[in-house]
């Protein structure tokens, strides 16, 4: 649980308070308070099955909350449509690392203009690259980082306050992990990052703040750099 | 069978793969994009088929009951769309089958108290006949093939070329993702919903000179569309196409070779698709809802 002088103590892009969250009869949230304070990367960590993915995906509005509030710059959005959270700047990316496959690497960028408003694709070519050469590619011909690169550089383009990443580490190389955590820490410069990640080295590397997660609650909130710095998921969870 | 029997046949199946494709692939764009089984598509080409008795028999021109039949198709298939579609796309399948269901016996009903029961006769609006080594042919048919391609060009470039069009790809893959793009995927439903319901006019409109018109038309047909839909793949306008081409060519020669035959053949075409491809023949993996 996050006191209130923790609270008091940061600018706050978005805030959820209260949350519950129920599959059916199933209830897999609890009372989630979280706090994703602006140019901070912060870190949701926890078992499978803890409720992680469910936090990401009910803030990005495809799932619908029992109680609670998700308050984006102090306006609540739950009940919004996915598509209108997007525009508010709040963007998901999720864990399966699927784009378009049909459509080509230029056609993905050009419906996430078309959704934003935004032809700018150069600050997406500032970021990677890589994603120049690849214009014509089909979605279905990208490796899992070039997906990743994809999905993170679509999500880009119009007003983005938040990134809600899913493991965007899960299943790639460990020399494109190692770029992506480099690319993720100039990211922060401009926007706020959240990440559901198992990875401790790029928790370490990246992460601003830690949530820990069991069983559908925040069993902890770590904020000072030594205790992320020695943070082992085995004791914590 | 002699060449000009041949020939006849080909041109006479081309001429109900046209048909079958405009119908059908309104049924695989609402199921491919909104995950809906739209039954009540056979009420639209019904309409269709209807408003072109009515204003062909009335002002004498079969384009203008054409173009009627889709506006008022149009207008009634998005009042559906906005009052019932919209609220249950995230439902079961069920639902949509159900309500679908409804609203096209529901349909049936209303042109059986406006138009009674009789069939009705719609005079070819290109009368004449074209003669192709050999084999004399209606010239009507060669119209229908004609504005079918036309139809699927235009359709292949809105898709392809335009932004809603590749929203609607996008979503047909994958709706929960291209609504993380920012996209407002109801809008793009509403579109989808609404080129679909077009098509299904069209077909009706451009049938009714090659049949009676009767309330149950939509009904007879209803078998065939979705067997072309389930061949070509759910989703896929090239299966689509593909599918309605086997599909129209199978009935054509089925006729001509053993009448009885000719409603059985394509479902047995179907099974060996289906043994073969059991995602129909351009099916795909990445569908999901």
């Amino acid at each position: 649980m996050i006191t209130e002088e923790a609270k008091s103590q940061v600018t706050a892009i978005l805030e959820a308070k209260g949350l519950n969250v129920s599959y059916g009869q199933s209830r897999v949230l609890f009372d989630v308070d979280v706090v994703f304070p602006a140019n901070e990367v912060s870190v949701i960590a926890g078992r499978n099955g803890a409720g992680k993915t469910t936090l990401l995906r009910t803030i990005a509005g495809f799932l619908r909350p029992v109680s609670g509030s998700v308050l984006l710059a102090g306006g609540n959005i739950v009940g919004l449509p996915p598509f209108r959270i997007v525009r508010l700047g709040v963007k998901y990316i999720p864990q399966d690392k699927q784009v378009f496959s049909d459509l080509t690497v230029r056609e993905n960028l050009e419906l996430g203009s078309y959704a934003m408003k935004d032809w700018d694709w150069e600050k997406v070519f500032k970021y990677f690259p890589k994603l120049k050469e690849l214009l014509n590619r089909k979605g279905a011909h990208l490796s899992g980082g070039e997906r990743q690169m994809l999905m993170i550089g679509r999500a880009l383009l119009g007003k983005t306050r938040l990134l809600l990443l899913d493991e965007p580490m899960e299943g790639l190389a460990p020399v494109v992990v190692q770029n992506l955590v480099e690319t993720l820490r100039q990211l922060r410069e401009d926007i706020s990052l959240v990440l559901v990640e198992q990875n401790l080295q790029v928790v370490r590397e990246l992460a601003d703040r830690v949530y820990l997660m069991k069983e559908g609650r925040i069993v902890a909130e770590i904020t000072a750099r030594q205790e992320i710095d020695n943070l082992t998921f085995e004791k914590e969870l | 069978m002699v060449f000009s029997e041949l020939i006849s046949t080909v041109t006479i199946g081309l001429a109900m793969s046209a048909i079958f494709f405009l119908l059908s692939v309104g049924l695989s764009l609402s199921y491919g994009l909104m995950r809906i089984v739209s039954l009540d598509q056979f009420l639209y080409y019904s309409l269709g088929a209807y408003m072109t008795y009515v204003l062909t028999a009335n002002s004498g021109s079969f384009w203008l009951g054409l173009l009627i039949g889709v506006v008022v198709a149009c207008a009634i298939g998005w009042c559906i769309e906005k009052a019932l579609y919209e609220r249950i796309h995230q439902k079961e399948l069920m639902f949509s089958m159900i309500i679908s269901y409804g609203l096209l016996l529901m349909g049936m009903g209303a042109m059986k108290y406006v138009w009674g029961l009789v069939p009705r006769p719609v005079l070819t609006p290109i009368p004449g006949h074209i003669s192709v080594l050999g084999a004399t042919l209606s010239a009507y048919r060669f119209a229908v093939i004609g504005l079918a391609v036309a139809i699927y060009i235009a359709l292949k470039l809105f898709l392809d070329r335009t932004i809603v069009g590749k929203a609607i790809r996008a979503g047909i893959e994958d709706v929960e993702k291209t609504q993380g793009l920012g996209i407002n995927i109801y809008m793009i439903f509403t579109i989808a919903f609404l080129v679909s319901v077009s098509l299904s006019a069209v077909a009706g409109a451009l049938h009714a000179p090659l049949i009676m018109v009767e309330p149950q038309m939509g009904l007879e047909i209803l078998p065939t569309a979705f067997m072309i839909v389930i061949i070509g793949g759910l989703g896929s306008l090239k299966g689509t196409v593909v599918s309605s081409l086997i599909v129209g060519q199978v009935v054509a020669f089925g006729f001509r070779i053993w009448a009885p035959g000719a409603e059985m053949a394509p479902f047995l075409i179907m099974l060996l698709i289906f043994l073969v491809r059991p995602m129909g023949l351009y099916g795909s993996i990445y569908l999901r809802r």
